[in-house]
C-alpha cells in the first residue's frame, strides 16, 4: 500500500483526496503557492510543502519539474493530480514514474493515447463502439475534408485531434464553409496545441451528453458505476450534473456500459476514467472522448454506488485488486451536484471577485458538500471561481430536485455573486424536471439565466429605497442638548489661551 | 435630525427604467401602490442581513452604494436602482436631453506599471465593477474594473507588457 | 394697528409674489431647485429667519423693483437638527443671481454675525458671477466676501456647495471654505469659461468637462461632495454638520450610539494579506473599527490612494487618515498628500482628534513626481502632522517605511499613541533596497547573487522588517492585537480628552506651499 501522497492540486479536489487519503493512514503532502498562502486545502494535510520561487511564467501546477522535485526531495511516494492542471498530461505521469514517484492515474501510454482523439477513435473504432462517422486519422487537405464532409452529411465537425474543452472546435453546415473551417481548425489547433492535426465528425444538434464511470486494476479486472448525466452546460463548461440520467433505460445503460468497458479493456486501462457518449434523440449514442482523471463531478457517482472513487484510485495504484466486481454495483437512489460558482450570471457568468464575506452552508443527512473556501478566502483571478460542490441524494429524481432546491436555498454566500439564483432557474425549470433535455438546454428551455422568487423586484426596489433613507437618516447623531454640555474647564482655558 | 421623509414619495428606477413608487410613512413603513409595506433590517448573529417585508425574510446585501445609485442582492440575485424623487426624476429627463452622453470609457493604466494578465475580451460584455486586467505597479496586483456598463471595443493592453501611466489598456463602448 | 399694519402687510405680499409658479417652473427646468427651497431643505422645519429680504440693487429705486427683492440672494440663520447655523443661497431667479453691492452686503451680513456668534455659514452657490453693471463696486463685494472668508478660517466651519454656474472671481469664495458640495450635472466652476477657453486656446470643451462635478471631485480636488441632485446635496451638508462643532473653541458633537467600544473584531487579523505585495480594501478596517455606519469619508474620488474622512468612534469625533493599499499601492504623491494635509488642518481647527492607519511603501517615485514638486507637496503633509495639536493617534497596519514612516504622524513629529499591528513592517526601507545598498560588495561576489538576495531578504524580512524593534525602542507604544483595535484606540481616545499643547507664539507659521 502506497505510504505517502503529495497532491498536485488546490482547492475543494486537494482537501477532497486528503480526507480519504489520511483515512486510509497515507501521509498527505499539500503544496503553498504564494497565490494563496491561506488556503483552505491547506489545513487538511498532514505536511506543506512550499513551492520553490520561480520567475512565474509557469503556473505552479503547471510546473511538472519542480513538482516532481518536490515530490522526490520528500521522499513523497506518489503523487495524485487532481483534476485540471496536469491530470491528463502523460508528460508528468510520465516524469513521475521515471523519477519513482508513483503517478495516480493511468500510465503516460494510455493517457497520451486518450489525449489524442485520432488514437482513441481508432481504439474505439476496434472495440465496436459506436461513432459519429468520420476518418479514422487526421485529415491530410482542405479537399480530403470536404470530401468527408459530404460523405458524412452535414452539420459536420471539424476537432483538433489533441484539443478538449470546446476548443479548437468548428461547425461547418454547408460544403462551401469546409474549407475555410478546415484552415481555421488547423491554424488553431497548430497555436493552442502545438498540433495542426484535425479530424471530422458528424455534429449533432444540441444532443445530450452522458458519461460512464469506469474504473480498472492492473489486473484486468474493469467494472463499471453506472452514468452521470452532464447536459446541463454552458459554452462546454458543465454546471449541474446527477446521476442516474433520466434518459437510460436499463436496457441502453447495459449497452453503453458494455461499450465503456470494452473501451477500456481494449486500451489496457487502469485506475479510474471517464467515458464520455453523445446521445441523439433516437436513443443512439456515439462515443467521444474518454478522460483519464477524477472528474469534478464524481461525487454523483459516490453518492448512488456508495463507493469512494479516491480510495479506489489509490488501492489500485497501490497495486490492488479491485475490491468490488460488476455485481456488487448498485445503483441507488439519484444524486444531483450544483456547482456554486463565483460566478455573475447575470453579466454572463464571469468570475466575480472579492471576498468571501460570510458563508452559510445548509446541513443535512443527505447532502455532501465539497468546498475549499472559508469566510475570508479571496476569489482571485488566478484560480477558478468554485466556491462549492453541492451534492444531494435523494430516493428518486424528484425527491432528489426537492432537496437540491431545499438545500441551494439555505446556502449563503455574502461578499461575492454566485450561481445560486442559476441553479434555482435550473431546478425550477419544467423541462429539467421532465428529464427530457439535451445540451441546448440553457440556451433553448432555460428562458430565465436566473430565479427570482415572486415580488423580489419590488423587494429589491424597496430594499434600495429603505437603504437610501436609512443613509440619510442622521437622527442618530443629532444630540440637540449637545451645546448645553458643559465644557471640562481645564480644556476650556488652555483652548482659549492657546488661541 | 428631521429629515422630513414622511409622506415623501420615493422611485426607484431600474436598469430598464422600470420603475417602484413608494409612499414612505416613516422609516419602517411604506406603502405602494395602496398597499402597506411593514420592513425590518435584521442583522443575524453571525454578519448576514435579512430584509423583512410583511414578516417574509429576505436574505440580502448592499453590494455599492454611489451617489444614488444602489446595488443590492436579494436571494443572491443582482439589483441595481437608482433611488429618486417625483422632482429629481423629472430632472433626469431634462439634463438627459440637454447633454449628449459619453458613449463608453477609456480604460488607461492609473500608474506606470507591468500587465500581469488580462482578462477582458474583445466583445465581451461588462458591467460597472468588473475587472478588466491586473496591472503590477509597486510590486503590488492592482485590478482594474469598468466603470460602465458596455460591451469591449478594444484589447490595446499585451499580458507581460510595461506600460506608462494614461497609456490606454482597453476601450470599453456603452451598451 | 391699521394702515400701518396693511402696509406692512401689503409689503410682505410683493414679496411673495415674487415667488410665483412661474418663478419655480423657470429654475425647475433647468433641473434646479429654487433659493428658496433648497433653503427650506436645508433648515428645520420653520426655523429659518430671513434678514434684509425686502433690498433692492443698488441704484433702482422702490416701485420699480418688484422683481429683485433681495438682490438675488436669500440670507438669515436658522437650526439644523437644532444647531444654529447662518446661511445664505444665491438665487439664480432673481437678476441671474449676480453679485451686485447690496447682493454682497448681505452675504457679508451673514457672515460677520456668523463670526462674531461662532456658528458656522453655509454658502449655497448659484450665480451667474459679477454684475457687470456695478462695475468695479461689484468686484469690491467679492473681495469683502473673501476677507470674511478667510478670516473665519478655522474659527468657524464654512461650507459651500456649488448648486449652478461660479465662473470667474465667484470661484474663490468656495475655494477659501472648508468644504465645497456640487451637484452632478447641474453644478459647474471654473476661474475662465468655455467661450474664452475656445477664443484663447482653440479647444472645444462643455461646461461639464471643463468644471463639472466629476472633474472637480476627482482630478483637481477643488470639490469634496458631489450628489445627485441639489436635494441629495443638502442632505450631505446637513451630514457633515453633525460630524463638526460650531466653532474652534467647542467640541465636535458627541452623540451616544449603542455601539459598543470594546467590540472585538476578529476578522481584522485576516484583513491584511500575509503577503506583502497583495492589496486590500483599507475601508473594511475602518468600517470595522468606527462605529457601525458612522464614517463619512470626504474627498473619495480624489487621489484615491488616501482616504480621509469623518467618523464616531464610542459616540466621539474622530478625523480618519488611512494609506489605500487598493490604489496605487498606497504610496504617497503629490495629490494624496495635499488631501491629507487639509483635512488634517480641518481637524487640528475644530478640535477633532486624528487617527492615522499606516500602510505605506514611501513616496511615489519618478520624474513626473519630482518635477512637479513632491519634496514641497510632501512638506504640507509633514507640516500639516506636525503642527497639528489634536490628540493623534497611529496604528500601523503594514508598510511604514522610509521618509513615509515620519510624515505618517510617527512618534518623533507628535504622535500620543502609536500602535501597531503584529503584520506592521516598520524599517528605513523595504527589504529589496535594503540589502541591495547594505550588501552590494557581497551580492557582486557572490557565485549565486539572485539565491543570497533571496536569502538575505528573508533574512531582513524576518529581522528587520517587522515592528518588535519600534517596539523595543519605544517609537511604537503598543503592538496591539488587531481584534482589540476599536477599544484600544477607544480608550487612548479617553485619555486624550485633556490634551493641552503649547506651541511658539507666532502670527503664523509659513507653512510650505
Amino acid at each position: 500500500m502506497i505510504k505517502s501522497i503529495l497532491i498536485a492540486n488546490r482547492g475543494e479536489i486537494a482537501i477532497r483526496i486528503a480526507r480519504t487519503a489520511r483515512r486510509m493512514g497515507v501521509k498527505t503532502y499539500a503544496i503553498r503557492t504564494k497565490k494563496e498562502p491561506n488556503a483552505v486545502y491547506l489545513s487538511s494535510v498532514d505536511e506543506i510543502l512550499d513551492f520553490p520561487e520561480t520567475d512565474g511564467s509557469v503556473p505552479e501546477f503547471l510546473d511538472i519539474p519542480n513538482l516532481v522535485k518536490l515530490a522526490v526531495d520528500n521522499h513523497v511516494q506518489s503523487m495524485h493530480p487532481g483534476y485540471g492542471y496536469l491530470s491528463e498530461n502523460a508528460e508528468f505521469a510520465a516524469a513521475c514514474r521515471d523519477a519513482g514517484v508513483v503517478f495516480i492515474g493511468p500510465s503516460p501510454e494510455v493517457i497520451r493515447a486518450m489525449g489524442d482523439k485520432i488514437v482513441a477513435k481508432d481504439i474505439a473504432h476496434k472495440c465496436g463502439v459506436p461513432m459519429l462517422g468520420g476518418t479514422l486519422g487526421g485529415i491530410p487537405d482542405a479537399e480530403s475534408a470536404v470530401a468527408e464532409a459530404n460523405r458524412l452529411g452535414y452539420p459536420v465537425i471539424i476537432k483538433a485531434a489533441s484539443g478538449g474543452g470546446g476548443r479548437g472546435m468548428r461547425i461547418c453546415r454547408k460544403e462551401s464553409e469546409v474549407k475555410q473551417m478546415y484552415e481555421l481548425a488547423t491554424s488553431e489547433a497548430r497555436t493552442a496545441f502545438n498540433d495542426p492535426t484535425v479530424f471530422i465528425e458528424k455534429y449533432l444538434e444540441n444532443p445530450k451528453h452522458i458519461e460512464f464511470q469506469v474504473v480498472a486494476d492492473k489486473y484486468g479486472n474493469v467494472v463499471h458505476l453506472g452514468e452521470r448525466e452532464c447536459s446541463i452546460q454552458r459554452k462546454h463548461q458543465k454546471l449541474m450534473e446527477e446521476a442516474p440520467s433520466p434518459a437510460l433505460d436499463d436496457e441502453l445503460r447495459e449497452r453503453m456500459a458494455t461499450a465503456a468497458v470494452n473501451l477500456a479493456k481494449a486500451a489496457n486501462y487502469e485506475s479510474l476514467g471517464t467515458v464520455e457518449f453523445l446521445l441523439d434523440d433516437n436513443r443512439n449514442f456515439y462515443f467521444m472522448e474518454m478522460n483519464t482523471r477524477i472528474q469534478v463531478e464524481h461525487p454523483v457517482t459516490e453518492m448512488i454506488t456508495g463507493l469512494n472513487l479516491v480510495e479506489l484510485q489509490l488501492l489500485i495504484a497501490s497495486g490492488e485488486k479491485l475490491p468490488v466486481e460488476q455485481k456488487d454495483v448498485r445503483l441507488e437512489g439519484w444524486a444531483i451536484e450544483c456547482r456554486i460558482n463565483a460566478e455573475d450570471v447575470q453579466s454572463g457568468f464571469v468570475p466575480s471577485i472579492g471576498m468571501i464575506r460570510n458563508l452559510r452552508l445548509p446541513s443535512d443527512n443527505r447532502i455532501r458538500i465539497d468546498s475549499g473556501v472559508r469566510i475570508g478566502t479571496e476569489i482571485t483571478p488566478f484560480f477558478d471561481s468554485m466556491i462549492a460542490k453541492l451534492i444531494v441524494h435523494g430516493k428518486d429524481r424528484a425527491d432528489a430536485i426537492e432537496l437540491a432546491l431545499h438545500s441551494v436555498e439555505h446556502f449563503h454566500v455574502m461578499g461575492v455573486k454566485t450561481t445560486i439564483p442559476f441553479c434555482k432557474a435550473v431546478l425550477h425549470n419544467e423541462v429539467f424536471r421532465s428529464g427530457n433535455f439535451n445540451t441546448g438546454f440553457i440556451e433553448h428551455d432555460l428562458k430565465s439565466l436566473i430565479y427570482k422568487e415572486e415580488h423580489e423586484e419590488l423587494i429589491a426596489a424597496l430594499l434600495a429605497v429603505s437603504t437610501y433613507n436609512h443613509d440619510n437618516d442622521f437622527s442618530g447623531d443629532v444630540d440637540a442638548d449637545m451645546a448645553e454640555q458643559p465644557m471640562d474647564p481645564w480644556v476650556l482655558q488652555k483652548r482659549i489661551r492657546h488661541l | 435630525m428631521q429629515n422630513n421623509i414622511q409622506n415623501k414619495t420615493l422611485i426607484a428606477v431600474g436598469k430598464n427604467g422600470e420603475e417602484y413608487e413608494f409612499k414612505v410613512q416613516n422609516s419602517y413603513q411604506y406603502s405602494s401602490k395602496g398597499c402597506k409595506l411593514t420592513i425590518e433590517m435584521i442583522e443575524e448573529a453571525d454578519g448576514f442581513m435579512l430584509f423583512s417585508c410583511e414578516g417574509v425574510r429576505y436574505p440580502v446585501e448592499i453590494v455599492s452604494r454611489k451617489l444614488n445609485n444602489y446595488e443590492v442582492l436579494v436571494n443572491g440575485v443582482s439589483y441595481n436602482f437608482t433611488v429618486e424623487t417625483p422632482f429629481s426624476l423629472k430632472r433626469r429627463e431634462i439634463l438627459a436631453a440637454n447633454q449628449p452622453v459619453s458613449d463608453g470609457e477609456d480604460v488607461c493604466a492609473p500608474m506606470p506599471g507591468k500587465i500581469v494578465s488580462i482578462i477582458a475580451q474583445e466583445g465581451m460584455e461588462v458591467n460597472p465593477g468588473d475587472p478588466l486586467l491586473v496591472l503590477e505597479a509597486m510590486k503590488m496586483q492592482n485590478t482594474l474594473t469598468a466603470s460602465v456598463k458596455g460591451v469591449v471595443k478594444t484589447v490595446a493592453a499585451k499580458a507581460g507588457a510595461t506600460v506608462g501611466k494614461d497609456e490606454l489598456l482597453v476601450e470599453i463602448k456603452k451598451a | 394697528m391699521g394702515v400701518a399694519y396693511e402696509k406692512f402687510l401689503e409689503r410682505q405680499k410683493q414679496l411673495e409674489q415674487q415667488y410665483s409658479a412661474e418663478y419655480y417652473e423657470k429654475q425647475h427646468n433647468r433641473g434646479k431647485l429654487t433659493a428658496r427651497e433648497r433653503i427650506l431643505l436645508l433648515f428645520d422645519q420653520g426655523s429659518f429667519e430671513e434678514i434684509d429680504a425686502f433690498v433692492p440693487p443698488v441704484g433702482v429705486t422702490f416701485g420699480k423693483t418688484t422683481k429683485a427683492f433681495g438682490d438675488g440672494v436669500i440670507a438669515g440663520f436658522g437650526t439644523i437638527g437644532g444647531r444654529q447655523v447662518y446661511a445664505y443661497s444665491q438665487d439664480f431667479n432673481v437678476l441671474g443671481g449676480s453679485l451686485g453691492t447690496t447682493h454682497a452686503a448681505k452675504i457679508v451680513k451673514v457672515q460677520d454675525m456668523a463670526l462674531k456668534t461662532g456658528l458656522p455659514v453655509i454658502g449655497l452657490i448659484d450665480s451667474g458671477g459679477a454684475r457687470i453693471q456695478e462695475g468695479v463696486a461689484s468686484l469690491n463685494g467679492y473681495a469683502n466676501i473673501f476677507r470674511r472668508n478667510v478670516l473665519a478660517s478655522g474659527v468657524v466651519p464654512q461650507i459651500s456647495a456649488i448648486m449652478g454656474p461660479a465662473a470667474g472671481g465667484a470661484v474663490y469664495s468656495p475655494a477659501l471654505t472648508d468644504f465645497v458640495f456640487m451637484t452632478e450635472g447641474t453644478s459647474y466652476m471654473f476661474v475662465t469659461g468655455p467661450d474664452v477657453v475656445r477664443q484663447v486656446l482653440n479647444e472645444n470643451v462643455t461646461p461639464d468637462q471643463l468644471g463639472g462635478a466629476k472633474v472637480h471631485t476627482s482630478k483637481s480636488g477643488v470639490a469634496q461632495f458631489v450628489y445627485s441632485d441639489d436635494a441629495n446635496t443638502i442632505l450631505g451638508i446637513k451630514k457633515l454638520l453633525t460630524y463638526l462643532p460650531s466653532n474652534n473653541i467647542e467640541n465636535p458633537p458627541y452623540v451616544a450610539n449603542d455601539d459598543p467600544t470594546d467590540r472585538v473584531e476578529e476578522a481584522l487579523r485576516d484583513i491584511v494579506p500575509e503577503d506583502p505585495d497583495k492589496p486590500y480594501d483599507v475601508r473594511d478596517v475602518i468600517t470595522l473599527i468606527t462605529d457601525k455606519g458612522r464614517f463619512f469619508e470626504v474627498s473619495e474620488n480624489y487621489a484615491p490612494n488616501i482616504i480621509v474622512g469623518f467618523a464616531r468612534l464610542g459616540g466621539y469625533v474622530i478625523g480618519i487618515i488611512a494609506n489605500q493599499p487598493k490604489v496605487m499601492a498606497g504610496s504617497l504623491d503629490i495629490d494624496s498628500s495635499v488631501k491629507a494635509a487639509r483635512f488634517i488642518n480641518f481637524c487640528d481647527s475644530f478640535n477633532i482628534p486624528i487617527v492615522t492607519f499606516e500602510d505605506v511603501p514611501g513616496f511615489l517615485p519618478g520624474t513626473d513626481q519630482e518635477h512637479q514638486g513632491i519634496i514641497r507637496n510632501g512638506a504640507k503633509l509633514l507640516y500639516a502632522y506636525t503642527r497639528a495639536t489634536v490628540p493623534k493617534i497611529t496604528v500601523v497596519l503594514r508598510k511604514s517605511y522610509g521618509g513615509a514612516y515620519i510624515v505618517m504622524n510617527s512618534k518623533g513629529i507628535g504622535g500620543d499613541y502609536n500602535f501597531a499591528w503584529p503584520t506592521a513592517e516598520i524599517a528605513v526601507m523595504g527589504p529589496d533596497g535594503a540589502i541591495a545598498i547594505l550588501f552590494r560588495k557581497e551580492l557582486a561576489e557572490a557565485a549565486d547573487p539572485v539565491a543570497l538576495k533571496k536569502e538575505l531578504v528573508a533574512k531582513y524580512r524576518n529581522e528587520v522588517a517587522n515592528p518588535y524593534i519600534a517596539d523595543e525602542k519605544g517609537f511604537i507604544d503598543e503592538v496591539i492585537d488587531p481584534a482589540v483595535t476599536r477599544a484600544k484606540i477607544f480608550r487612548v481616545l479617553k485619555s486624550l480628552d485633556k490634551k493641552s499643547v503649547s506651541l511658539p507664539r507666532r502670527k503664523h507659521g509659513n507653512t510650505p506651499l
